[in-house]
């Protein structure tokens, strides 16, 4: 058995997407207590972001293009970040300061979940209809795009590496790094970690803690939909496509201990590199000892599943609370 | 001479439950205004509710003559009033450099530099903690790094919630003498929930008891230290 490297760059890719997923479901975590389970549609949102970057920037007549990341990083940051926020002022802090539980807050999410796919589904619907009504032939061609759209064909390549395998990693480092620098050296991000630990103790010193309650889920949402551009370069555009995410993004958080975003996105890598691997060998193992060609691709969850149970059965409290010292000292990596 | 802090008829407490009835009080400029009363009878509550950390049903608080009834507590901070909480008064997670930044949140960075150089002058202990954070510090430091927070604003008044509790007499002591000191070198208002009622209305000009949220005794401090009835009934102070 060799390393696919194919593999290895699909992996790279779809890992980076769950690292920022899953950092950004932490961030949100830590500031409200409140799982997310929208965050994954946050980032599908992100992806139609791309086919209409695609289609609006004429992309799909000239073919591969950095235009495509040019325009729809940004552009994803901003729009999926806004619905994050609408999420808070709108749903979540109103619901908070009713004194509604946790509990009834999750149940609020899952219901704010159902209703932005609903609009997907809409928007992919609308989408349809206009691609189909235009008398632009090469527009005609993306009338199935909303429903099920292959968006990889307009990625640009690196030296005959596809795009998105180098950029997602590369996203990843940059916002895990960048984060870490914004939270440590600038006035408002130790604001922002004030107000998380001690809202109250930072209202009285006259942080505005609503304000940076709600820069923390903006900046969130602009993570979840720029995770939402590279997924859609290694996944079928779909507006049911976060569903598919969300037990690997909550995986990835809850590995990583939901109280850390560094290890939220090391969560999330992991995750993503033990379901595509964990499915790749399952399949070859499984696939000599019957004789037959076997497909695990639907079952990648388990993988996110059992590493859920390990995590929670060993620490608890997630890769966070691990003494790395003492473990790196063990394996001979560090004096 | 008009008070700093008057309190009038306020009714408040947490969502529906109701802590305090018809609390009234005022305290004059650079008063050491003592709240005592036994456990549960609203002192802490009654701090919260002037710093807009309660929900007010009825009446009104005005500060230096400015109404800042419902306004949140950001807000008040801003108009010159600080508030120290009985606990986690300083963020944990914070280094001492970064707590003391944070005091100074709402000032220009130069005032801010200039402040936070003013308070490491007055309290030198922290200038070597500078790079620690403060969940290192002991109970004693963390007073003192709550007190050096709340002086980077130069408030005139400031809400003292127990800043004794938890602490060793010798330390306690030194917390309070401190307290006197804010008062006698820089003028600030004091209002003080303390446990321990002797040493507080010792140290106190006005006091206010409290008992299950109403007011039994408002008036001069070591009057009701010398109350034939009140200390023993309710503070446990011999006769």
């Amino acid at each position: 058995m060799v390393l696919n490297v194919q593999l290895f760059l699909d992996t790279m890719a779809y890992a980076s997407v769950l690292g920022l997923l899953s950092m950004s479901l932490t961030l949100t975590y830590i500031v409200s207590r409140v799982p997310n389970f929208a965050h994954a549609t946050f980032a599908a949102i992100g992806s139609y972001m791309v086919l209409i970057v695609v289609w609006l920037l004429g992309i799909y007549k000239t073919g591969p293009s950095w235009g495509v990341y040019y325009a729809s990083l940004p552009l994803s940051f901003i729009v999926v970040g806004a619905v994050a926020l609408l999420q808070y002022l709108i749903v979540l802090r109103p619901l908070a300061k009713k004194g509604i539980s946790i509990d009834g807050l999750m149940i609020a999410t899952l219901g704010i979940d159902i209703i932005l796919v609903g609009l997907l589904n809409i928007s992919a619907d609308f989408l349809e209809e206009i691609f189909q009504q235009s008398p632009d032939k090469d527009l005609r061609k993306l009338v199935t795009y909303p429903r099920s759209g292959y968006l990889s064909s307009y990625e640009p390549t690196i030296m005959g590496v596809t795009a998105s395998s180098i950029l997602g990693p590369l996203l990843l480092v940059v916002s895990t790094v960048g984060f870490y620098l914004f939270l440590t050296r600038t006035k408002f991000g130790t604001a922002m970690r004030a107000a998380i630990e001690n809202p109250q103790l930072a209202e009285t010193l006259g942080i505005n803690v609503n304000l940076v309650y709600s820069i923390s889920w903006f900046i969130a949402g602009g993570l979840a939909g720029i995770a939402g551009v590279i997924m859609v370069m290694t996944t079928k555009l779909n507006p049911t496509m976060g569903w598919l995410l969300i037990v690997s993004v909550f995986a990835g958080s809850i590995v990583g201990g939901l109280g850390s975003l560094f290890w939220g996105a090391v969560g999330g890598l992991l995750i993503g590199f033990l379901e595509q691997f964990g499915v790749y060998y399952t399949q070859i193992i499984l696939g000599a000892l019957t004789g037959e060609t076997v497909s695990l691709g639907n079952y990648r969850q388990v993988f996110s599943l059992g590493a859920i149970v390990v995590m929670l059965l060993v620490a608890p409290q997630g890769l966070a609370s691990l003494n790395w010292g003492k473990i790196l000292s063990r394996l001979g990596l560090r004096r | 001479m008009a008070p700093i802090l008057e309190v009038k008829g306020v009714d408040a407490g947490y969502g529906k439950l109701q802590i305090l009835f018809n609390v009234s009080m005022e305290v004059e400029p650079k008063d050491i205004f003592v709240i005592v009363g036994p456990n549960g009878s609203g002192k802490s509550t009654l701090l919260k509710t002037i710093f807009g950390l309660t929900r007010i049903y009825k009446g009104s608080i005005r500060f230096n003559g400015e109404e800042i009834t419902g306004k949140p507590p950001h807000d008040i901070a801003k108009t010159g009033i600080a508030y120290l909480p009985q606990t986690d008064n300083v963020f944990a997670q914070l280094t001492v450099a970064e707590n003391l930044k944070m005091a100074a949140y709402t000032l220009p960075p130069d005032l801010a530099q200039e402040r936070i150089s003013e308070v490491l002058e007055r309290f030198p202990l922290l200038k070597a903690r500078l790079k620690d954070k403060a969940m290192t510090l002991s109970g004693g430091q963390r007073q003192i790094l709550a007190m050096a927070m709340s002086l980077i604003r130069k408030p005139k008044l400031m809400l003292f919630d127990e800043p004794t509790a938890a602490l060793a007499p010798k330390l306690a002591a030194e917390i309070l003498d401190e307290i006197i000191k804010l008062r006698d070198e820089l003028g600030i208002t004091i209002i003080l929930v303390e446990q321990n009622a002797k040493k507080a209305l010792q140290m106190g000009d006005k006091a206010l008891l409290l008992v299950g949220g109403r007011v039994m005794y408002r008036g001069g401090a070591k009057e009701l230290l010398e109350h034939p009835e009140l200390g023993a009934l309710y503070l446990g102070l011999k006769k």
